[in-house]
């Protein structure tokens, strides 16, 4: 960790269930996160310094519209897009800021209200190359899955196991839109949307929000009895390649977490618990081997023996994931955080991953031509 | 900016983006896509822009692209904004001067990862171009690729 910066810690969390809720407000999806947060970091709404604010479809001012309705108009709101990766950019440039020295109390929070658009695949730039002769996000995780099950000799049952895990976690999860298991069967039959991705093998539609306060960790067991520290955080964005781009390697989660295993002295052997970026089933497969979880190619063994699930070495999103848990874009890195402080905790309730003193989050997205992905942010948690 | 088709517009499935005049190019062979080359650090880009996404040199020249390459990858779509005809089949093709170029693939025979295609170019349909801004001159194109 870098010699100038105070140790952070997370004193407060809070989510709603994701689900779809049409008639809300964004700010009303935020409150019920937002004030869990404050009240389990035992602060007033005053004592906030600032706001970090992730959101990738809220129109203006998300961050202000929230404060203004629970009693935190005035201080600095900071509003974060960075597509999935908004909220945990907003939680990194928030723990920049305490890190730092600059405040002691921030709010970090995400939101999303995805119903409000209508349904179906993300609204994408439609001035962008690639937009404009028909990409979409699921036939860009399609085409990685294509070219992983051509280079690798791993089957469409695989991917749909990605989703059964995905699944038999979320049932374990309030806080998940989905909450009932599934079968490989159920998930290959499924109405087609990208070949090879199937419906259960996406991401669903859906809305949420989560929260999370942080201070210095000097200050942190006034706070919580059981803060959880944060170890690492780093944030990368794309690099723009217009030639040959090897798509089963997702070049931008791979050195954002060399980058981060670098700075802190600390490796995928030491991840007890970890929250991924699991949009498609495809998706889960590759960031085991971007991550380090395991050699290039591998990633179904680690997920055919158990590795990855419940019980195993290395139990990759118990919150049921983005498959499962759902995927609001900007709350879902935040909601990832919430997921793993409480686990570090000890408060996962029925998936609890027994003894874990160190969590991993991951995030990464936005479709752009010419890259593997716009952003990716990494952070590392313990306890 | 490149002339884009308005999505609005329903196009043919095996349509994609309607190119600028300069983005295609006729030759003894035929007509073919035009990108451009950095000639300070080699770069090579489809579509053709001024500057340098490498080096930020606006020393770029035209780079006549080849009529083949090779399908990375590919997925047929059926779920799609309601502009588009769905199901539709798109990829990239990696062409052999290192510029890999993504659009719609058509054809009936089953094709594989690796599989060569042709690049097919033709002027933008009439349903298309009438939404299409013509700004730069002359004719506009329309491509995609096919098994070769």
């Amino acid at each position: 960790m870098h010699a100038n910066l105070r140790p952070v810690s997370v004193i407060g969390t809070g989510m709603i269930k994701f689900g779809k809720y049409r008639d809300l407000t964004v700010p009303a999806l935020a409150q019920p996160a937002v004030r869990d947060a404050l009240r389990e970091a035992r602060l007033e709404p005053k004592q906030i310094e600032a706001i970090y604010a992730g959101t990738a479809t809220s129109g203006w001012m998300p961050g202000q519209r929230v404060a203004r309705d629970t009693g935190m108009s005035g201080v600095p709101v900071v509003n974060c897009e960075n597509a999935c990766s908004s909220s945990a950019t907003a939680f990194r440039e928030a723990w920049v800021a305490v890190a730092a020295g600059l405040y002691d109390y921030v709010l970090v929070f995400g939101v999303e209200q995805l119903t409000k658009l209508g349904g179906g695949t993300l609204p994408l730039d439609q001035d962008d190359i690639e937009v404009a002769n028909g990409m979409v996000m699921p036939a860009l995780y399609a085409m990685r899955a294509q070219r992983y099950l051509h280079d690798y000799g791993a089957t469409e049952q695989d991917l749909a196991q990605v989703a059964v895990k995905a699944r038999r976690h979320g049932a374990l999860n309030p806080d998940a839109q989905f909450r009932t298991e599934t079968t490989v069967e159920e998930v290959l039959a499924s109405r087609r949307i990208a070949d090879p991705l199937t419906l259960l093998q996406c991401c669903p539609t859906g809305d949420g929000a989560a929260a999370v306060v942080i201070c210095p960790t000097e200050r942190a067991a006034a706070h919580s009895d059981r803060p959880v520290k944060v170890l690492g955080s780093h944030l990368a964005s794309g690099k723009y390649v217009p030639g040959f781009r090897d798509m089963t390697t997702p070049e931008i989660t791979s050195r954002c977490s060399g980058e981060l295993y670098e700075e802190t002295g600390m490796g995928p052997e030491d991840i007890d618990v970890l929250e991924c970026h699991d949009a498609f089933t495809i998706a889960e497969l590759l960031y085991y081997e971007a991550l380090g979880l395991c050699p290039r190619g591998e990633a179904v063994r680690l997920l055919r023996d158990g590795t990855t699930s419940l019980g195993g070495r290395v139990p990759v999103n118990p919150s049921g994931g983005l498959l499962s848990k759902g995927h609001p874009v900007g709350a879902s890195g935040a909601a990832q955080i919430v997921e793993i402080v409480r686990q570090l905790q000890g408060r996962g309730g029925s998936r609890q991953v027994e003894g874990a003193k160190v969590g991993l989050t991951h995030v990464t997205g936005g479709g752009t031509a010419g890259f593997d992905h716009g952003a990716c942010a990494i952070h590392l948690f313990g306890v | 900016m490149p002339a884009v088709a308005n999505l609005a517009t329903r196009h043919a499935p095996h349509l994609g983006r309607v190119l600028r005049a300069s983005d295609v190019v006729e030759t003894p062979d035929g007509l073919r896509l035009c990108g451009a080359e950095c000639a300070q650090c080699g770069t090579r880009i489809f579509p053709a822009a001024g500057v340098c996404p490498s080096c930020n040199s606006e020393r770029m020249q035209t780079l006549v692209l080849a009529g083949e390459g090779t399908l990375y990858a590919f997925s047929t779509v059926h779920i799609a904004p309601a502009a588009w005809e769905t199901p539709y089949t798109i990829g990239y093709v990696d062409l052999p001067e290192n510029v890999r170029v993504f659009g719609k693939v058509a054809g009936s025979v089953e094709l594989k990862p690796d599989a060569r295609v042709s690049v097919r170019i033709e002027p933008a349909s009439v349903t298309a171009a009438t939404a299409v801004s013509t700004a730069a001159g002359g004719p506009t194109w329309q491509y995609w690729f096919a098994p070769a």
